[in-house]
């Protein structure tokens, strides 16, 4: 147990209300969606006291207005993990400070989601437990959580798989869990690092007009996306950051102008999509192959 | 359409399929040119050929152990027969013989029992403690290694001197024994839980007591289950062993006696006893250990 984890109790974001209360009190008037100020942070790691530190992340600052979906892209390397796990309160930064809300950021937050990578999800839980520990650990009675977890299956399409347990699942279904067991607390900020990297392409496609259209649903929530698929960031976000090869800074600011409801199995012919996704292009290629150490490719004529 | 196999609309053959007939192509009749004999029973035939051969070589390999032993006296001093072997487990299963009851048999497993959870409640006290910190698992390493190069068994004749020869003795052995397999076991499975399971937890809200309660037991529980195969096997070895040293019950002593007699029957009759009880209750814990482990693939 190298990870000491000091947690005080803490006001539970529900207070111990009961369900049914909070999603009436939601219903009413949904909290007001906080800022995300990310200022100025640098992030050093020192792997063992022998190897030289190395900056995974210096000077980045971004404000991102609550509500806004936000992909982050770069070459690998170039700390955009690094990043996430900041913004969660993981791994704090080494200099600079993450804001949430005029908050500062020193530990994990209840109201940040978090979605993995690879496959986080308990192998000794079934999924509706998976999806219930959430609730459970903030005070939510065992009945409840579990009538809430249902739900929230449902609403992914996994109604019928609450008592399989994750290797009897397929990594779309895994997936689709964790985004279950990560929204079923209603977080007010969504982190997802490369969420759909591990699936194939026709289900990722899929996975993403899902979370799309789930997101929409719950509330148009602060989201911070991150992933090497440029095409996947300009159809899903408002806005897409670029980040420049480790040391990670930000290279790239753009505006993503389509309208929604998208859907990505057909956004990518749109002409501002294509446009823009050329525009960001030539920034990322740049950082890809120095990232890649690699000489550039001979262009076609334009 | 007609060809090979089919009758024309009037149900007779005709000229094109007369033809086929004669030349030995196909036929209205079922193909049965490749031997497809089926046993009366549902064992396929490969299968049933397999059981046979090793049917077959017991009886060949009893049968040979058999006629040595009856070939002279001198055979049946050292290797006894199939059939004495038979009728001492016979007695000693209706409790009528008087060397080895089924209360010995009790003994040498309530020793192995009592040692086996007292080794794995320590080891599991131990492997904790030690996981909780980095520097005392760095401390207590070398310490660990050393002990768990030295050959457990070796140091029965240490416990007896330590606690005498009685049931005690026998049970703290056993403890010890098994002390060494699950903390090492136990260790490394709590330090491999993946820090992936650690920090998502965190993420969902755990604080200390959930992180231990939803993550670490579980892990725990299932590396006590997958090592209580080798531990329940290792306790009767061990529980058998410092038997043979000293005792005056159990299994081991009954083999002991009947080896310092020179009675063969006894001791291959009470290595078979041992030796049933100990697949017994393997079968018994691979059925346990996949109800607490129905999560993983194997």
């Amino acid at each position: 147990m190298t990870e000491t984890v000091d947690r005080s109790p803490g006001p539970s974001p529900y207070n111990g209300e009961r369900p049914a209360a909070i999603s009436a009190r939601r219903a009413g008037a949904a909290p007001a969606p906080k800022l995300l100020e990310i200022d100025n942070i640098t992030q050093v790691f020192r792997p063992s006291p022998k190897r030289p530190a190395f900056t995974a992340l210096k000077d980045v600052t971004i404000t991102i207005p609550g509500g806004q979906f936000v992909s982050v892209v770069g070459p690998t390397g170039c700390g955009k993990s690094t990043l996430l796990s900041a913004v969660s309160g993981l791994v704090p930064p080494h200099a600079g400070q993450v804001r949430l809300g005029g908050q500062t950021v020193t530990d994990v937050r209840p109201e940040v989601g978090f979605i993995f990578q690879q496959d986080a999800l308990l192998p000794w839980r079934t999924a509706l437990q998976n999806v219930a520990l959430a609730l459970r650990f903030r005070g939510t009675r065992r009945k409840d959580a579990r009538d809430r977890a249902r739900l929230w299956l449902a609403r992914v399409g996994l109604g019928a798989f609450e008592n399989s347990y994750p290797h009897q699942l397929s990594g779309g279904m895994r997936k689709r869990v964790a985004i279950a067991a990560t929204l079923v607390y209603e977080p007010s900020i969504l982190l997802m690092d490369e969420p759909f990297s591990a699936l194939d392409v026709q289900t990722r496609n899929l996975m993403e007009n899902d979370l799309l259209k789930l997101w929409q649903e719950i509330g148009h929530q602060t989201v911070l996306f991150v992933t090497h698929d440029l095409e996947e960031a300009i159809g899903m976000s408002d806005r897409v950051l670029v980040l420049t090869a480790g040391p990670g800074q930000l290279c790239g600011d753009y505006l993503v102008d389509l309208p929604r409801p998208r859907s990505l199995l057909e956004v990518k012919f749109d002409e501002t999509f294509r446009e823009l996704y050329q525009t960001i292009w030539a920034d990322l290629e740049g950082e890809v192959l120095k990232a890649s150490k690699r000489d550039p490719l001979p262009t076609s004529s334009k | 359409m007609s060809g090979p196999g089919t009758t024309s609309v009037e149900g007779r053959p005709d000229s094109s399929q007369v033809e086929d007939l004669a030349a030995g192509r196909g036929a209205i009749a079922p193909d049965r040119s490749r031997s497809r004999w089926r046993t009366p029973w549902r064992i396929p035939r490969r299968r049933l050929a397999i059981l046979s051969g090793q049917v077959a070589l017991a009886i060949i390999v009893l049968g040979i152990w058999q006629y040595v032993g009856t070939s002279s006296q001198t055979e049946a001093l050292v290797i006894s027969t199939p059939w004495h072997v038979a009728q001492y487990l016979w007695d000693f299963a209706s409790g009528s013989s008087e060397q080895g009851s089924w209360s010995d048999l009790r003994v040498t497993l309530q020793e192995a029992a009592g040692g086996c959870v007292l080794g794995v409640a320590v080891g599991i006290a131990l492997a904790v403690l030690a996981s909780s910190s980095r520097w005392l698992g760095l401390f207590a390493s070398p310490f660990v290694a050393v002990v768990n190069a030295l050959p457990k068994i070796a140091l029965a004749p240490l416990f007896i001197l330590i606690f005498g020869a009685n049931y005690q003795s026998k049970v703290y052995f056993v403890a010890a024994a098994i002390f060494f397999l699950s903390f090492y076991n136990i260790y490394t499975g709590i330090r491999s839980i993946d820090t992936l399971y650690l920090r998502n937890t965190r993420i969902l809200g755990a604080n200390r007591r959930w992180l231990v309660r939803e993550v670490y037991l579980p892990s725990i529980v299932g590396w006590v289950a997958i090592s209580l195969r080798l531990s329940a096997t290792y306790a009767i070895v061990c529980a058998v062993i410092s038997e043979y040293l000293s005792a005056n019950q159990g299994m081991g002593y009954v083999v002991y006696l009947a080896q310092g007699v020179n009675d063969p029957t006894v001791v291959i009759g009470g290595i078979l006893i041992i030796s049933f009880a100990a697949l017994i209750i393997d079968r018994v814990i691979v059925r346990v250990q996949r109800h607490f482990t129905s999560w993983r693939l194997r």
